[in-house]
Formats: structure tokens, sequence, C-alpha cells
């Protein structure tokens, strides 16, 4: 039989992404599957070591006591690697239970005696029509207008009054470059 | 000090430093006496040192009749147009010449 023949796998074969796959094995990897399973007791009640165990932490027997478990938990959470891996199958996750979400919001919609009716509809209608707001800002500029001419004819006013005291050549503008240095520290 | 280092500012501190001391010298009454004190006491920074502000001497009147030729400029209160022109090169340049101190 060639390999042509062979049956193809069309299962799809899990993809992690780059953090779940930067994490040294596989029994890391299902710690953080194992964290978000609907099944196994609730946080604060055990989840973190029920999660260990499932991963295949600790003695292959089941022996291993909770203690062993929890400090086992403990060393993997302080694990950078973890945490990332931990936000990027949350984000992936979320996208999983979006059609259940949306089913969720479609049923409370529908059903007219929910008790959620109400803040179901406006869920969607904040999303479908988000209220507006319009600001407008008006900027004027209250300087004086003054032209030119006027300036032109007050500096001179100005240069006539210097030259009545004395001040006949006055000093052209001096051109200069300049840097911004750090001042000196003491 | 050369006019075009100096930023706009300090010379309009300068200048008003100048005119302060020179109005310290005329009748006033005691409001206006600490009034200008006050504002004179409001000026040095980081840049314009006290010592600076010592150094300035009063205006005389003709740099006087200047800054009031300037601020005729002005609508009202605000001094935005006589502050372009008594800060700039050249109308600062005279009053470096009128006052020395200024420099």
């Amino acid at each position: 039989m060639t390999d042509e023949a062979q049956p193809k796998n069309i299962e799809p074969v899990p993809e992690w992404g780059p953090k779940m796959a930067a994490l040294p094995s596989d029994k890391w990897r299902d710690f953080v599957v194992a964290l978000f399973e609907s099944d196994g007791p609730p946080e604060g009640k055990g989840r973190k070591i029920w999660a260990v165990e499932r991963a295949g932490f600790g003695k292959g027997d089941g022996t291993s006591t909770n203690k062993v478990l929890s400090t086992i938990a403990n060393r993997i959470f302080q694990d950078q690697r973890i945490k990332a891996a931990i936000r990027e199958y949350a984000e992936m996750y979320s996208h999983r239970i979006l059609p259940a979400a949306m089913r969720a919001v479609k049923h409370g919609i529908y059903d007219n005696a929910h008790k959620d009716h109400a803040r179901f509809a406006g869920m969607i209608l904040d999303r479908t029509i988000p209220v507006e707001t319009v600001s407008t800002v008006k900027i004027e500029d209250h300087r004086r207008a003054v032209a030119a001419e006027q300036i032109e004819r007050a500096i001179a006013r100005i240069e006539a009054l210097a030259r009545r005291a004395g001040i006949t050549a006055l000093p052209p503008p001096v051109d200069v470059e300049f840097a911004v240095v750090p001042e000196e520290t003491p | 000090m050369t006019p075009d280092i100096v930023s706009a500012g300090h010379k309009w501190s300068m200048l008003c430093v100048a005119y302060y001391k020179r109005l310290l010298q005329s009748k006033l009454g005691v409001d206006e006496w600490l009034r200008l004190l006050e504002e004179l006491n409001e000026i040095p920074d980081l840049h314009f040192t006290p010592e600076m502000l010592a150094a300035i001497a009063p205006m005389s009147d003709v740099e006087l009749d200047a800054v009031h030729e300037a601020m005729t400029l002005d609508g009202d209160e605000r001094c935005d147009v006589s502050f372009r022109v008594l800060t700039s090169s050249r109308v600062f340049a005279i009053f470096q010449r009128l006052n020395p101190s200024l420099r």
C-alpha cells in the first residue's frame, strides 16, 4: 500500500500558541488546560492541586500528599512562562466559549420573562447603536490685530526717541548659533 | 548678554524690572509701593537671578517714553503687541544702548 492509499487523519491537531509551546513539557501544558476545565473543585477549594494531579505531576501511583502537590503548584505558578501561557490560553479559550455566550444572550433576549432580559437587550443595543457624544470646541483668538505699518511706526518713534537721547548708531542684530548643553553637576 | 540669546520672556522681565524701579522713584501710595515690590520679588527664576535683578538700573525718561509708545499698540490690559515690539532684537538693542545695565 502506498502512502497515498493511507487514510488521511482528518482530526485537527492541537496547535499551541508560542507561549504554550515554550513551556518545558506536555505536563505543564496539561496543567494550563486543566485550570480551564469545567470539572474539578472550584478556586480556593483545591483547584490547583487537582490541576497538578490531573497534569501528571507527583508520584505516578497517586500517593503524593496534597502538601507536596500544593508545593509543586505554587512553584509552577511562580514561573513567568506559565503566566504568559495562561494569558495566551485564556484568550484562545474566550473564543472557544464565544458561541455559548452568544446563545445565552440570545436566549435572554428572546425570553421576555428572563430576569436579565433588559440587561441583555441593553448590552446588544450598546454595541450596535452606541450613544454618541458630540463636543463642539470653539477657539477664538482675542489678540488685538495690529497692522505691520502701525508696529513699524511705533518702532520708528522709539528709534527717534533714542536718537534724540544721543543714541545714533544702533548695533545690528547678532546672528548666533547655539546649542543646549547639560548643566554642570556640582 | 547678547540680545538674540536672551529669551523674549527674560527680555520682558529685564524691562519690567527697569520699569518698576523707575515707578518706585515716583510718588506712590503705600499699597502701590507694596504691589510693585511684590511684582519685583516674583520676577527672579532659575536663570534670572536676584543679583541680576539688583544690577538693573531704573529706566530713564527716554526709555519710559519708548515703553509708553509701544504700549499704545495694545488695545486693552493685555500687552501682546507691546511685548512683541519691546522684546524684538531691534528694539531691545535700543534699550541696551540707553540702559547699559540691560546688557
